[in-house]
């Protein structure tokens, strides 16, 4: 169930490809033949999504469903669990969708995960930074510019939070927020907007002067293109998809991506393509069982018994990457890192991880 | 807390963006005032205009100033078609303003989808604008900010000279303010018509690759400046187009008033 | 089966959408861009006021889910209803008042779009863009009914009333005047209707109908977003009404059920189903607008236009209405057969004053269109105002009438001044006028003009519409009776039923003047009651204002034809560039040089 419609549509289009380019290699080598049919939630609407769930559900009679952003996912919690389809969710994790059966996640908590090892590299790296500007919209990320930032930050740096500025998503137009951000005199700026508002946001952060620090935490090609040059400026924290890497699973991947697509895959298709050889591996292992692999509870129980998966993320030559599932929240544990752009293109700065709140914020960062 | 470096920013940051504003507005109203139609479709021109300058720059290689003018160029033919194949005809067979309005809105929906199937939903930018920041004390604006100013004051003017001092500007003022009487005199309807689309899908067009030179173009972009483009019809001058120095007097009020509210 | 019912659901939320919009935008031809956010409001407020109250720790947690009050979805339905209605007075009294026309569809414009931004930015109230969940789902004995089959049956009981209500809307004397509105504002307020309180109403009630549908989907979906709410919706329940057929709510069900299927027939359609077409939908989505505003404007099912069993249920159902056969009908006074002149019948009574108008001026612009005039108009005496163009004579009509304000002046009715009186309310106190240009309603039939015309219906009046249908039916069948009976006076009776744009203009013109006797004024201000029509007819009209002026009415004309001034005015006043500039008998005037050369001529 994905975004093929309105604004968001170019997230649907790399998704379903990561998910179609899976099915097929899946099927070319000897595997059974995923049938993928998709049902579009135009860019994140309720009635919509539940629809075409319900479509998927009793005309396709679908027995795993691939969801995407936030409100249609959590909307169709209720019907994925009454009629047990094994859900996964690549796209907008939020806190709405953690701890329910028949959901997980594939994809770090948005924002809340990679913010304790960002804010630790920032605090470490510039240790002049000591007021803080957080940007972030009303829609993803509202944990962490109203709780998490303001309780870790001055932890971690002795500083302070200055301004908090909220803006539209979709916004193109960042004038008022960076003049307020420059008159509160922040000496950075940490942000927890996402899509191409951020390419906007960095691009008229840099044309208006500001040299402070611009940390953030989602990297997409197309806020690349917005921001051109400027986005070299740019440092951000995530669980990011590294094309370049030389885990075996993500080479081939990649190749047979340039062959299908003529043109790379990007981070969120292929959170989509991994999560449809999870599919197949918990089908290999109730067959394995003698269970039914038609059976999303069997499946479930299956991911349940060992939570781990190879995966496109990390890894490195000759060593294929894992992940591992969350029991208790249905969370994912994903390698992440703090990147730096150059030449449009993301580069490793220190490797991160997921650290829960009780912990120091500041163990987040590796290396 | 009063903060006059944070006051003067934002009043050019809203004389900016309110340029921007001011000049779609007048884009839509000068349609709009003559043909009362509400041109939602204006929407696709913004959106086409710049499409056709990211394609000519990139797949045909043309510079960046001819690219502009090709953006322009299929604007203003965009406009043309509409007006010829989809209102003109139905004018003549007296449909209401709610039947142009549902059809206006008909094209739109059916383009932006046609242009993501085209071009794909991915962002396309138009680079090559040698973006500059220029710095005031701490007030900060780039060229392109200037330009945008600069380019949208000069074509609001234009068109208000257009319609005080030419043959074909009084023929279209006639017309906006009273339909019967002009075509009494003998202006033709259709001619002025089809002048009002060419010189609104001009202006959208200029007001799009303004913003595209500054971002990128994407298949929805021309939704929220048209809405923009309505209210700032309503708010200008309820009653008459033509009373073009209340709405300049109205626009630079909601310069400041946008100014202070973002303070 | 989940499915197919998960699609009537949509589709039936769509006709109460649809119908509801109908009666605003089809019916009072007043067109709403905002009705999503109505639709929004119904359901935001249900989902406050059922979502489970959370403690405060509790809510703390996630993502500040918000916290409701817990209540039934029932009562929680009512104020869904009552709190759309609300708002709808808010927006529609400013709209209605200083918007007409093309503006009203601007306001609600943006309306829609800043509303919908708040529910994204009042994180507090509305769970911004995440929006509420989970709302309660139907329930029924402490049973939740969350299934689509089980909702459906909620839904198609709300659809039934939705329909009921706006057909029972729609036909009544109410409707009437909503109609009467679309065709012709200026004219129902000189009939002495307040079409204020009618254009707020309708969209109070379009509103609240709006807001019901919302509470339930919201109970269906058990999640509230803002996207829901969107512009899109509104365009959507636009496009239904159009497609349907604007004023015609059977059209307007059809509509729902072919734009509602729409999109999961093609997405059913293998082809067009798969990934890389949907954005294909929308292309056939939107050319099939365009086309169908091409080629068929007025929509599947136009206004007046019905599948032969329901038109066949609205006759028998108009037969009801009009009980009484054809000539039992009775104007309950007393007209004269004929009259040679109006002044012979109460000879020796000079008759009060009924109108009397002191120094009135107006002014356009630098123009002085009406420069301090004084006139009476006395019972039992037709008075006539003559003069060439533009000496302000309908300019004195329209002060008179409350039209327009003077700048200065009084007129006097029975003693009080009137000035700066509403139409509505002058034409209540019996001051009523016709029009040079008739402004009949075009679309109505001649019957439906008269009636909407006869004072005092509690029809038009919802609450009483609804408390009191017997009433209100008996009633109806009276002004219908009496209507009848005015088209009888007139002699245009046999054309009753047929549409006022398909008579004659001299037709159309009786039928002015049957209105105009309907609504009971005692003084008539006609203005050119004679022109533009043939020979017979005039003298038809003659005869008409000879025997209304014996009857006792006080009678003013304006008139061009010296023919019919003669004929007709025991006093004449001779206006010129605003001013009385002689006054006395027809005789007396032609005997004046100056006049007969600037104005009788030869």
């Amino acid at each position: 169930m994905l975004a093929m419609t309105g604004q968001g549509s170019f997230f649907g289009k790399v998704m379903s490809r990561g998910a179609q380019l899976a099915a097929k290699q899946i099927k070319e080598n000897g595997g059974p033949e995923f049938v993928i049919t998709i049902a579009d939630h135009e860019s994140g609407l309720v009635p919509p999504a539940v629809t075409g769930v319900r479509r998927l559900i009793t005309q396709n009679k679908i027995k795993t469903l691939q969801t995407s952003y936030g409100a249609p996912s959590e909307a169709i919690i209720p019907l994925v669990q009454d009629n047990k389809v094994l859900t996964f969710n690549g796209g907008g994790s939020s806190p709405g969708q953690l701890s329910k059966d028949y959901l997980w996640m594939t994809r770090m908590l948005f924002a809340y995960d990679p913010t304790d090892g960002a804010l630790t590299w920032l605090a470490k790296n510039q240790p002049n930074v000591k007021k803080l500007a957080v940007v972030g919209t009303n829609e993803n990320g509202v944990e962490v510019w109203k709780e998490k930032a303001p309780r870790i930050w001055p932890q971690l740096s002795g500083g302070s939070i200055v301004a908090t500025e909220i803006h539209d998503v979709g916004a193109t137009d960042f004038a008022a927020v960076i003049a307020r951000v420059k008159a509160a005199g922040a000496d950075a700026v940490f942000t927890v907007s996402f899509g191409d508002d951020l390419g906007y946001m960095v691009k008229q952060f840099r044309e208006a002067n500001y040299e402070g620090p611009i940390v953030g935490i989602e990297f997409t090609d197309q806020a690349a293109k917005v921001a051109g040059a400027t986005y070299d400026t740019y440092v951000f924290a995530t669980d990011y998809f590294d094309v370049e890497s030389k885990n075996p699973f993500t080479a081939q991947f990649v190749e047979a991506h340039i062959a299908e697509y003529g043109e790379p895959p990007e981070y969120y298709g292929s959170n989509y393509y991994e999560q449809v050889f999870v599919i197949w591996e918990l089908m290999r292992r109730v067959i394995a069982n003698g269970g039914d692999p038609q059976d999303s509870a069997q499946l479930q129980q299956a991911l349940i018994d060992k939570p781990e998966f190879y995966s496109v993320y990390g890894g490195d030559e000759g060593t294929v990457g894992t992940m591992s599932f969350d029991l208790n929240d249905h969370s994912i544990s994903k390698p992440m890192g703090v990147f730096g752009v150059k030449g449009g293109k993301p580069y490793l700065l220190a490797p991160i991880k997921k650290v829960s709140a009780s912990d120091d914020p500041a163990s987040a960062l590796l290396g | 807390m009063f903060s006059f470096q944070l006051f003067s920013q934002l009043l050019v940051s809203g004389i900016v963006i309110g340029s921007s504003y001011a000049l779609l507005s007048v884009s839509f109203g000068v349609i709009y005032a003559t043909t009362r139609i509400f041109h939602f479709a204006h929407a696709i021109a913004y959106t086409v205009a710049s499409y056709a300058s990211v394609t000519a720059l990139a797949k045909a290689g043309l510079p960046l100033w001819l690219a502009l003018m090709v953006g322009l160029v299929v604007a203003v033919a965009l406009g043309i078609l509409i007006e010829l194949a989809a209102y003109r005809p139905m004018r003549r067979r007296g449909a209401s303003t709610l039947a142009l309005f549902l059809t206006s809105l008909g094209l739109t929906i059916a383009g932006s989808n046609l242009i993501q199937i085209v071009f794909g939903p991915e962002n396309k930018p138009l680079p090559g604008f040698p973006m500059k920041t220029f710095a005031v004390g701490a007030v900060t604006f780039t060229n392109l900010h200037l330009l945008t100013v600069i380019v949208s004051w000069v074509c609001i003017f234009g068109v208000v000279v257009f319609l005080k001092k030419t043959k074909y500007g009084k023929a279209t003022r006639a017309a906006q303010s009273n339909q019967q009487m002009a075509m009494a005199v003998g202006i033709e309807m259709d001619g002025v018509s089809l002048l009002v689309f060419m010189l609104g899908s001009v202006l959208v067009g200029v007001s799009a690759l303004l913003f595209t030179l500054g971002g990128v173009a994407s298949p929805n972009m021309g939704l929220s400046p048209i809405l923009i483009g309505f209210i700032g019809v309503f708010l200008g001058d309820r009653e008459r187009f033509r009373r073009s120095a209340r709405r300049l007097r109205a626009r630079s009020g909601y310069l400041v008033v946008r100014s202070v509210a973002e303070w | 089966m989940d499915y197919l019912a998960d699609v009537g659901i949509t589709i039936l939320i769509y006709i109460i959408l649809g119908v509801s919009l109908n009666l605003l935008l089809g019916y009072a031809g007043q067109v709403s861009m905002a009705h999503a956010v109505f639709y929004g409001i119904g359901a935001y407020t249900a989902g406050l006021l059922t979502l489970p109250v959370l403690e405060a720790a509790e809510g703390a947690a996630a993502r500040g889910v918000t916290s409701g009050l817990g209540w039934n979805w029932l009562p929680a339905l009512l104020i869904a209803v009552a709190v759309p209605l609300v708002f709808a007075f808010i927006i529609a009294i400013p709209a209605v008042v200083s918007v007409t026309g093309e503006y009203l569809i601007l306001l609600t414009l943006a309306f829609q779009v800043v509303v919908n931004q708040l529910m994204n930015s009042l994180t507090t109230v509305t769970g911004g863009p995440y929006g509420l969940t989970p709302i309660p789902p139907f329930s029924l004995f402490g049973h939740e009914l969350s299934s689509p089959p089980q909702a459906l049956g909620f839904f198609v009981v709300a659809a039934l009333l939705a329909v009921f209500v706006t057909w029972r809307i729609g036909e009544s004397p109410f409707g009437r005047l909503l109609k009467g509105i679309r065709e012709d504002e200026i004219a129902v307020r000189a009939l002495g209707k307040n079409t204020l309180i009618v254009k707020v109403t309708v969209f109070g009630v379009a509103a609240a109908i709006a807001g019901m549908a919302g509470a339930l989907a919201s109970y269906y979906y058990q999640f509230i977003a803002p996207g829901n709410y969107s512009l899109d919706l509104s365009i959507f329940v636009v496009a239904v009404v159009v497609l349907g057929g604007a004023g015609n709510l059977i059209g307007t069900i059809l509509g729902a059920i072919v734009l509602g299927s729409l999109t999961p027939l093609l997405q059913n359609i293998a082809w067009i189903g798969s990934s890389n077409s949907i954005p294909w939908q929308g292309v056939i989505y939107g050319v099939g607008l365009v086309i169908i505003m091409r080629f068929r404007p007025q929509g599947i099912l136009p206004e007046g236009l019905s599948p032969r069993w329901f038109k066949h249920a609205a006759r028998s159902a108009s037969a009801e209405l009009t009980g009484a056969a054809p000539g039992s009908w009775s104007l309950g006074v007393d007209y004269p057969d004929s009259a040679e002149t109006c002044a012979s019948g109460d000879e020796g009574d000079e008759g009060e004053d009924v109108v009397r108008i002191s120094g009135l001026a107006r002014n356009f612009g630098g123009l002085r269109a009406v420069d301090g005039v004084d006139m009476a108009l006395r019972r039992g005496r037709i008075t006539a105002l003559i003069g060439p163009n533009g000496a302000g004579k309908t300019t004195i009509f329209n002060m008179v009438t409350g039209e327009l304000k003077p700048d200065s002046g009084q007129v006097w009715f029975r003693g009080t001044d009137v000035v700066g009186e509403k139409p509505h309310k002058l034409a209540r106190f019996g001051i009523v006028r016709s029009f040079q240009d008739v402004r009949v309603f075009q679309q109505l039939s001649a019957l439906e003009n008269v009636a909407m015309a006869v004072p005092g219906q509690p029809g038009e009046n919802l609450v009483r519409l609804g408390l009191q249908p017997r009433r209100t039916r008996r009633a109806e069948r009276e002004t219908r009776a009496k209507a009848h009976a005015y088209l009888d006076f007139v002699g245009m009776s046999e054309k009753a039923d047929e549409l006022v744009v398909n008579l004659s203009f001299g037709e159309q013109k009786l039928v002015a003047i049957a209105r105009l006797l309907a609504t009971e004024g005692d003084v008539l201000l006609l203005d050119e009651p004679t022109s533009g029509i043939d020979a017979n007819s005039v003298n038809q009209v003659i005869d008409l204002i000879l025997r209304l002026c014996r009857f006792g009415k006080t009678v003013c004309i304006v008139e061009h034809s010296v023919h019919v001034v003669d004929k007709l005015a025991d006093h004449v006043y001779f206006l010129d560039h605003g001013a009385v500039i002689e006054e006395g008998t027809m005789k007396d005037l032609t005997s004046r040089p100056h006049l007969v050369e600037v104005y009788f001529g030869t």
